[in-house]
């Protein structure tokens, strides 16, 4: 079922229509939030204030574009609210995911470093102003183009080609020792 | 005019992702061959690139329309039971559970006469494999269970 269809059967009320969209957009919703957040927990629970969100929304939602660009800007905004709310609070311990499966065999100095590597890189990019960082999990985690991007932070192309520079700019001079 | 150093650095981002027109596209190529300096710099934002897809990535989790579907039960029967919701704030859980009974079935047999019909949010909280949360009445011992989750996730993960 295309779409749109299914957003106008959403909009009358039909909680089938709300669960298929659920169904369809939640593993997308979910990676965004946990690139922001950096932990299972949060993610699930911003993803399903992002899905109460567009369920409270219900019949007035107007759509402009893809589902997903609507659904995406409310998760951005949840992530970012939450981690100032966690600055706030002096929140440091960061859960940050599973060991990754390809590195299991590797020898344990080696582990070690490319633990010490995605520490640099994670503390680089959240270190981003926030709108660079969005742009940046936006293009090269949710692989967004200029376009979407631009329709999910309500900002011209232009900008987001702005913002990708200049992140990506940033990020090649804070990690420059990692750089062959 | 030909394009200096400055403007192909600045291009680079959108160039490397495909974004630079035909024209602009062979300028840039073509300083690069000459330019070790520019050279260098795209090397390195590949490399950027690639330091990037160090950051796991997370599985989503199974059932979430469930536990989704269990959320929209409790925000929805807390914010019909304003009263139960505030009785129930400062009680244990399973104090909470005798006290619930109780007051589930006083307000439950006052709210009788007023319910309101099967509203949309009681359909999606059906269609989410809820079923079974509306076969209880209204404000009895399984609703005032569910406000008490609500109350005490109070105030740690809510958003602002
Ligand atoms: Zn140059």
């Amino acid at each position: 079922m295309d779409e749109s269809r299914l957003i106008e059967r959403f909009r009358s009320g039909d909680p089938e229509a709300f669960r298929q969209i659920v169904d369809i957009q939640y593993p997308q919703v979910y990676r965004l939030c946990f690139r922001f957040l950096g932990n299972r927990e949060d993610a699930e629970e911003i993803c399903q204030d992002v899905f109460i969100r567009l369920h409270r929304t219900g019949a007035g939602y107007r759509q402009e574009g893809k589902l997903f660009t609507f659904l995406y800007r409310i998760a951005v905004r949840l992530c970012l609210n939450r981690i100032r709310d966690r600055k706030r609070r002096n929140w440091t311990s960061l859960e940050h995911a599973a060991p990754v499966g390809s590195l299991v065999s590797d020898s344990p100095d080696r582990l070690l470093e490319q633990k010490e590597k995605e520490q640099a890189v994670r503390k680089a990019v959240d270190e981003l102003p926030e709108a660079q960082r969005t742009a940046l999990i936006l293009r090269r985690y949710q692989e967004l183009s200029y376009s979407e991007i631009a329709k999910v932070m309500q900002c011209s192309e232009a900008s987001v080609e702005s913002m990708l520079f200049r992140a990506r700019q940033t990020l090649r001079k804070k990690l420059k020792s990692l750089l062959a | 005019m030909q394009m200096k150093c400055k403007d192909i650095k600045y291009r680079l981002s959108a160039f490397m992702d495909g974004r630079a027109g035909p024209d602009e596209a062979a300028e840039i190529e073509s300083h690069l061959r000459i330019c070790p300096d520019c050279g260098a710099v795209r090397r390195e934002m590949r490399q950027v690139t690639d330091l990037l897809g160090l950051l796991p990535d997370a599985a989503p989790e199974p059932f979430f329309t469930t536990r989704l579907a269990a959320r929209l039960a409790q925000d929805h029967a807390a914010d019909r039971h304003p009263r139960v919701r505030r009785f129930l704030v400062p009680l244990y859980m399973v104090s909470a559970l005798v006290v619930g009974f109780i007051i589930g079935s006083f307000s439950g047999s006052l709210f009788n006469g007023a319910q309101t019909t099967s509203s949309t949010e009681d359909a999606m909280a059906r269609s989410l494999y809820l079923q079974s949360f509306d076969d209880f009445p209204e404000a009895s011992i399984s609703e005032a269970y569910f406000t008490l989750a609500v109350n005490l996730t109070d105030g740690e993960g809510d958003q602002p």
